[in-house]
């Protein structure tokens, strides 16, 4: 992986703060309304979740320009300090504080806890997508070589085992609507298992975990496209493009990086042409190499 | 494998249970021996090339890959026809093949008051003679260990060894009295039965077996194209003697 991989999509993170803190500024935000757009998401949810939803979306629907306009500018703060250089480890970490609160208090965490909740219309919540991007994207000490970006700041492991709770906890989520009786429950056991496939990869050898992550961006844009109607950005009312787009910049963040290994691997054969060589078994001669880093 | 089956398909399967025949049951009991002979087949060879050089295990290495092999075709054989019933009915209960039905009948004698455990058994011993198969390919290249032959043994063994512990956990739950079968493929039990779920649990396991089959497949195109070299390390007075097999214990580099 480049040293700057990592720096190439923080900026495209930063990218979408600035996109929500657009969508913030649309007149639509301003009103009462808005406030009450927020508190359809505690029904639902246990009281614990649901109280502080609710009440939080009274004070906003109280005063809906002053705390709009705030939300705008944090959004447009956390954009600005991600993209600059020496303010970018707090712009994340604000990035994370505010998307948990708003997970909770504006979406009431993406709704997991209501048991009808379906990634196909943007589960478990963008928002928190977007702290897990600021979490995997956390600038390391040093830009030393890493089998992806993601497993730069805490390593390979915890990396891949976000990622498989990310996608297996999106496959629960889509298979609890596959189990109830409704059109389409067909389609919905097809998408988990997408879901399933895709958690897993990650785990196997470069060549494997590269088809892994193509098929997770492919299902990430599919469900932009076709469950998420390209996150309503042109309706009027969408506070952030949903969680389609930043599902594929997660992917984008696992890529695996052509590693030192197979470059190894190609000495090897090269060496192994020699006549020396030619006298030792086939074997020998094409050692496996290649992806087992990985 | 079949999906969770709905309230008269139980029914249904516990009266098949009651009424498996004496050639269900021989044909349970052969399965489940044949399972047994190739891991005992297994364990003797890899006990065997711990050894010094024996040019027969060579052969009876191949002789385990091969009947595994014919097990894995059956096994997948029963997986494809369940997607294509599920293809004429998508929302119908899991089938299964006149002859699976039988073996699992069979298999269901063990406790006929668990109305899916013959099911799950059945699937469970395919799934061994599968993971046998690829485990003699792992014994077949035990001295030529930089193979791609061995590699794609590897991952197929890991690949089928996961695929086993679910199975084993889908068997074991229901075994034990579980109102559902636990495992990967039903979500442990969590999820209301239905055409979804069914969906997702057939489909679930075709794809793992094509997945694995696949990975056989390849390793098996490698033992092919490295069966020269394969053999060589089995030949005492080969020029492949020893090469790519593991240092004994206590040597030291010379």
């Amino acid at each position: 992986m480049r040293p700057d991989a990592g720096r190439g999509l923080r900026l495209a993170l930063a990218a979408l703060w600035l996109a929500d803190a657009t969508l913030q500024c649309q007149p639509f935000m301003f009103t009462r309304a808005f406030g009450q757009t927020l508190a359809a998401s505690a029904p639902g949810n246990p009281r614990v979740v649901a109280g502080p939803v609710t009440w939080s979306a009274e004070i906003i629907g109280q005063h809906p320009a002053v705390t709009n306009a705030a939300f705008a500018t944090i959004q447009l703060l956390i954009a600005l300090g991600i993209a600059w250089r020496p303010a970018v480890k707090a712009a994340l970490a604000a990035s994370v504080a505010w998307s948990v609160a708003v997970w909770w208090l504006g979406e009431g965490l993406g709704g997991v806890l209501t048991g009808s909740a379906s990634p196909w219309t943007g589960a478990p919540g963008a928002v928190i997508l977007y702290a897990l991007l600021a979490v995997l994207l956390w600038p390391a000490g040093r830009d030393g070589p890493a089998p992806f970006a993601a497993a730069r700041p805490f390593g390979r492991l915890p990396a891949r085992l976000l990622w498989l709770a990310l996608w297996g906890g999106m496959a629960f989520l889509t298979l609890q609507t596959a189990s109830m009786a409704s059109p389409g429950q067909q389609g919905s056991a097809f998408l988990a298992l997408v879901f399933d496939l895709v958690a897993v990869g990650i785990f196997l050898p470069a060549p494997c975990a590269r088809i892994a992550v193509i098929l997770a961006a492919t299902a990430s844009a599919v469900i932009w496209v076709l469950g998420e109607n390209f996150g309503a950005i042109f309706t009027g009312t969408a506070t952030d493009p949903n969680s389609g787009l930043l599902l594929v910049l997660l992917a984008a963040a696992y890529w695996p990086a052509r590693n030192t290994v197979s470059v190894t691997a190609h000495s090897d054969r090269r060496v192994a042409g020699t006549a020396s060589a030619a006298a030792k078994p086939t074997f020998l001669r094409t050692p496996i190499a290649t992806g087992l880093a990985n | 494998m079949p999906g969770t089956p709905g309230i008269t398909s139980m029914q249904k399967m516990t009266a098949m249970a009651q009424a498996a025949s004496g050639w269900d049951t021989a044909g349970a009991v052969l399965l489940l021996l044949w399972a047994v002979a190739m891991w005992a087949a297994v364990a003797g060879l890899w006990f065997a090339g711990r050894g010094g050089v024996r040019p027969w295990l060579y052969r009876a290495s191949l002789t385990v890959i091969v009947v595994g092999v014919v097990g894995q075709i059956g096994h997948l054989t029963e997986h494809v026809a369940q997607v294509g019933y599920w293809f004429q009915h998508p929302n119908s209960a899991a089938w299964m093949t006149p002859w699976g039905t039988g073996l699992a009948r069979g298999f269901g004698r063990v406790d006929t008051t668990k109305p899916t455990l013959g099911m799950e058994i059945l699937h469970l011993t395919g799934n061994f003679i599968f993971l046998a198969g690829l485990a003699a390919v792992m014994v077949i290249t035990g001295r030529a260990r930089r193979t791609r032959s061995r590699f794609w043994g590897k991952m197929g063994v890991w690949m089928q060894g996961l695929h086993g512990l679910e199975h084993l956990s889908l068997t074991l739950s229901v075994w034990l009295g579980a109102r559902q079968a636990i495992g990967l493929s039903t979500w442990f039990g969590q999820l209301t039965p239905g055409p979804g779920l069914t969906t997702y649990r057939v489909w679930w396991h075709f794809i793992a077996n094509v997945i694995g089959s696949f990975i056989f497949g390849v390793a098996l195109y490698h033992l092919w194209r490295e069966r020269h070299d394969i053999r060589g390390s089995y030949d005492p007075a080969g020029p492949g003697t020893g090469i790519g097999a593991p240092e004994p214990l206590g040597a030291t580099a010379a």
